[in-house]
């Protein structure tokens, strides 16, 4: 029909300019979708704890009173701070300040490592009293608490070490200038990840050790 | 009235990739794409050739060739995990792989290098699987409920386990990668409701993914705790809880199941519409009802479990498993007032659409039988259920893969298959498969017991006919094989838009150019505005700008050219 | 001010840009302003502050009190930590929506579930 008229686009496909904001959006998309499906993962974890710790209260009292409250709380102020000591940094790069926010994540790391370090401690300490992931080395009044109580907390132990792994590499990066005010997605997507790992400590702590 | 813009692609002649592209790392979605589905066509070969041990075990009522029940039960679990994790949802990643990104007018998946990964995990993990095969197969069914899968398992359902995991992080990564791809690849003028529907069918299969895998990879780590480091998480006899295993995998495995029909139903979405020539009846409706099938698939999981919930329990499952049947006949009911009053034409893609419609009904319809509590516990375990999700995932899902095959395969090869191959296909498979699966909800409801090897001598006569139409069946598939390594050498030259579609993927030439597009990407204004005026002007002026060029010199014949009656192509 | 903080979608370009700028200043700045008072720290580590004091919080809580009382409690400031961090350091409170969504989605399934599996009596209503 002559009503339809037909024109041609002569412009260029996506201009870079917009293609770089499209992907530094992507990458942070994708860390939270990423994140979502490890809200399922950890809470399965968290969940099977729970679960069961309905059933067991005495048993659980019982690994609070020997355990004590003392190391694992400076471990919960090491991950809050380290979770501060991040976002400082970031807040360093975003005023272009290089040397700023590798100090920022250096301190981050240590702390990551320092976390770790005493986790062993408290293992140790946990093992110490008879409870162990399998169940029959367990002793008989912390029989089956090892494996709910060890596959939640070191699931998240592995992410505090991937995260340190990864917290040095974004270091190294910063360190050949591959970040500056204007492009700083990929400590973001890190800064997230990091966040995460803190935030499943900061109900891993409240659920297991102070309920 | 209308005003249209029309792409101006460039030369239209791009050659088609090297075979040895296909064998290494790359990280362009469509050889990633074309990847992923022949390495499901392998494994459906594979679980194919152990269904046909299954069903020639069964001819007679003692055991024939497996010396032992076990044998038997390796067989059925590795078919039933062949065919699921390795078959019909990578199938669907590589489809979506090749498909969306055209859609969407996009010039790869947001995340190329993550696209390629996720696929090379899917070949290790189908090692891994094989080889457990031969080391001490699983036994324990695909739904590997401990204790059979704990205690009387062999080391393969270990690796079983390992593989499984490899599968999920895979199917996370590719889920992550649509997601991000359809929320922000598309070009700006086409809103959340101008995008095709196996768009959204492929956002909702994400979301199930990344919501669902977890659950299945926590379930998975605590089983092989179990297994390899002495835990009693589910045994009964050291506090632990069998039920918790079954209550994890359901929660994951029963949206699984969407995940492996949702695709299926975007391909219909476009299939009908383009080939019934009509608009898509109730396009909003049918995108929602994808959504609403992702989030109520997460709250119907125990109805597997009627048969060990307490009474007050069932109840409420129930409930929503009848409220999950209301999408999936909103979106039928949507199909067929497609189809009303269309120019139809009756090619192969069409006729496996129409065919899943039918048998994906009738699975619907036994779907709800055994979502009502007092049929389940009858029905519970026979061949009922064998037959129930043999008609919704044969009939559904891979008569859609099929029909998907049928539809894109120009695209892909810039090729036309065989229609009159393609119908005798078609009607093989379709007989065959119905008298493979309906007589079992005979002998289901009679009382067969599934995952048996030795039955009773009076379900001897039904097993017999179920056996031989299988055995038509898995012969069948080979005609479609043929077809498609006949027509990538021999095929007639397809052009960019063989079946006069609107959608983006048909506006480049076929198959498309690096990065896809050649200028800018204008979609129509409606994804399936077919019979329109607009629509006849648009594709004429589009057929005439693409398809002769290329054509001219390579010696294949042109389609007609824009006469007005819709030209019914290859038939 | 940048432009990674352009957001790609067409009909909210401008509105994000100015929306992020405001963002950007609330982080930068050197003081905060809390319940009206203007405190001489920047706001990342006035959070910081709320968290260590929600956490002491919750280790005296944890060793003076025992009731069911007490596991609501400790809950809900376990809750609020977690919003805090979640909100101002992972940014959703600046960012995409759609983030919020994809974090919100899997949290309510997941409470789904295991509301279910805690309701379930143990041992005895299988």
């Amino acid at each position: 029909m002559s009503e339809i008229t037909l024109h041609e686009s002569k412009q260029p496909a996506l201009l870079p300019p917009k293609e770089e904001a499209i992907r530094n959006d992507n990458y942070k998309f994708a860390m939270w979708l990423y994140l979502a499906s490890e809200v399922v993962l950890f809470a399965i974890l968290i969940g099977g704890f729970v679960i069961w710790r309905v059933q067991n209260p005495e048993m659980v009292a019982r690994m609070h009173d020997s355990l004590g409250v003392g190391l694992v709380s400076v471990n919960t102020f090491l991950l809050l701070t380290s979770s501060w000591s991040m976002v400082m940094g970031m807040r360093e790069i975003m005023r272009d300040n290089v040397a700023g926010m590798q100090k920022w994540f250096a301190a981050t790391a240590v702390l990551g490592v320092i976390f770790m370090v005493l986790q062993y401690v408290e293992y140790s300490e946990l093992a110490h009293l008879g409870i162990t992931l399998d169940f029959a080395g367990s002793s008989t009044e912390f029989a089956g608490l090892g494996v709910r109580f060890y596959s939640a907390t070191f699931f998240h132990g592995i992410h505090v070490f991937v995260g340190v792994i990864w917290c040095l590499l974004v270091m190294r990066r910063a360190q050949q200038g591959a970040f500056s005010s204007k492009r700083y997605t990929g400590v973001e997507v890190f800064g997230l990840y990091w966040h995460f790992v803190d935030v499943v400590w900061i109900i891993i702590f409240t659920i297991f050790y102070l309920v | 009235m209308a005003s249209i813009s029309v792409p101006m692609p460039g030369a239209q002649s791009a050659p088609r990739p090297q075979l040895s592209e296909y064998l290494r790392w790359s990280v362009d979605h469509k050889i990633i794409g074309v990847q992923y589905m022949v390495t499901a066509l392998i494994f459906f070969i594979i679980g194919g050739g152990l269904a046909m041990l299954i069903r020639w075990e069964l001819l007679t009522p003692a055991l024939d060739f497996s010396t032992t029940g076990s044998t038997y039960n390796s067989l059925f679990t590795m078919h039933a995990t062949v065919m699921i994790f390795m078959w019909i949802i990578p199938f669907w990643a590589g489809l979506g792989n090749y498909v969306v990104p055209l859609q969407l007018g996009a010039k790869d998946m947001a995340f190329p290098w993550l696209n390629a990964f996720a696929f090379w995990l899917i070949v290790p993990a189908g090692v891994l699987m094989l080889m457990g095969y031969f080391v001490g197969p699983p036994e324990a069914g695909w739904t590997a409920y401990p204790p059979l899968s704990v205690l009387f398992s062999g080391d393969g359902q270990t690796l079983w386990i390992i593989s499984l995991h490899i599968l999920g992080v895979s199917s996370i990564l590719g889920a992550i990668n649509f997601i991000v791809t359809i929320k922000n690849m598309r070009p700006e003028s086409m809103g959340w409701f101008q995008m095709p529907l196996f768009a959204w069918a492929q956002l909702a299969t994400s979301l199930i993914q990344i919501l669902g895998i977890p659950f299945l990879a926590g379930g998975l780590t605590l089983l092989l705790l179990d297994r390899v480091a002495g835990t009693a998480f589910f045994d009964p006899a050291r506090g632990g809880d069998v039920l918790v295993w079954q209550n994890i995998f359901w929660f994951y495995s029963h949206p699984a199941v969407y995940v492996m029909v949702l695709p299926g139903m975007g391909v219909l979405s476009e299939v009908i519409s383009v080939h019934s020539r009509k608009p898509v009846f109730g396009y909003k409706m049918i995108a929602f009802s994808s959504m609403g099938i992702a989030l109520v698939g997460f709250t119907v999981w125990a109805h597997h479990m009627f048969t060990s919930l307490s009474p007050e329990l069932r109840i409420p499952f129930m409930i929503t498993s009848f409220i999950i049947a209301i999408p999936t006949g909103i979106k039928i009911f949507s199909w067929i007032g497609t189809m009303w009053g269309g120019k139809i034409r009756f090619n192969s893609a069409m006729l496996f659409s129409v065919g899943f419609l039918s048998q994906f009904v009738i699975g619907g319809i036994t779907g709800m039988m055994l979502g009502a509590i007092p049929v389940d516990i009858h029905m519970h375990d026979t061949y009922f259920v064998v037959s129930h999700f043999h008609f919704v995932l044969y009939g559904g899902s891979v008569f859609a893969i099929y029909a998907s095959i049928y539809h894109w395969f120009p695209k892909v090869t810039g090729r036309m298959m065989d229609e009159r191959l393609g119908k005798i296909h078609f009607w093989v498979t379709y007989l065959s498969f119905f008298f493979t699966f309906f007589p079992q909800h005979l002998v289901g409801m009679q009382g067969m017991p599934r995952r048996v090897a030795e039955y009773a001598p009076e379900f001897q006569t039904l097993n017999v006919i179920i056996s031989l139409s299988s055995f038509v069946l898995g012969i069948s598939t080979f005609i479609i094989l043929y077809n498609m390594v006949w027509a990538v050498y021999k095929g007639k030259v397809a052009g960019p838009n063989p079946w006069r579609a609107l959608t983006l993927e048909w506006q480049t030439s076929s198959p498309p150019p690096a990065y896809n597009f050649k200028g800018e990407v204008i979609p129509f204004e409606d994804p399936y505005g077919y019979g329109t005026e607009a629509s006849r002007v648009y594709l004429d002026e589009m057929e005439q700008r693409l398809t002769l060029p290329s054509l001219l010199g390579k010696g294949g014949t042109p389609p007609p050219a824009s006469t007005t009656p819709e030209p019914v192509v290859g038939d | 001010m940048s432009d990674h903080t352009h957001n790609h979608a067409p009909t909210t370009e401008t509105a994000h840009e100015t929306h992020h700028d405001d963002a950007h200043a609330e982080v930068m700045a050197e003081t905060t302003t809390l319940l009206g008072r203007t405190l001489p720290f920047p706001l990342y580590t006035v959070i910081f502050g709320i968290l260590g004091i929600l956490t002491v919080a919750e280790i005296v809580i944890a060793e003076l009190f025992s009731s069911w009382v007490k596991i609501v409690v400790l809950l809900a400031f376990a809750i609020a930590k977690a919003a805090l961090v979640v909100i101002y350091y992972m940014h959703l409170k600046t960012d995409s929506k759609i983030f919020t969504l994809v974090l919100l989605l899997p949290v309510f399934i997941v409470t789904i579930s295991l509301m279910f599996l805690l309701i379930v009596p143990y041992g005895s209503a299988y």
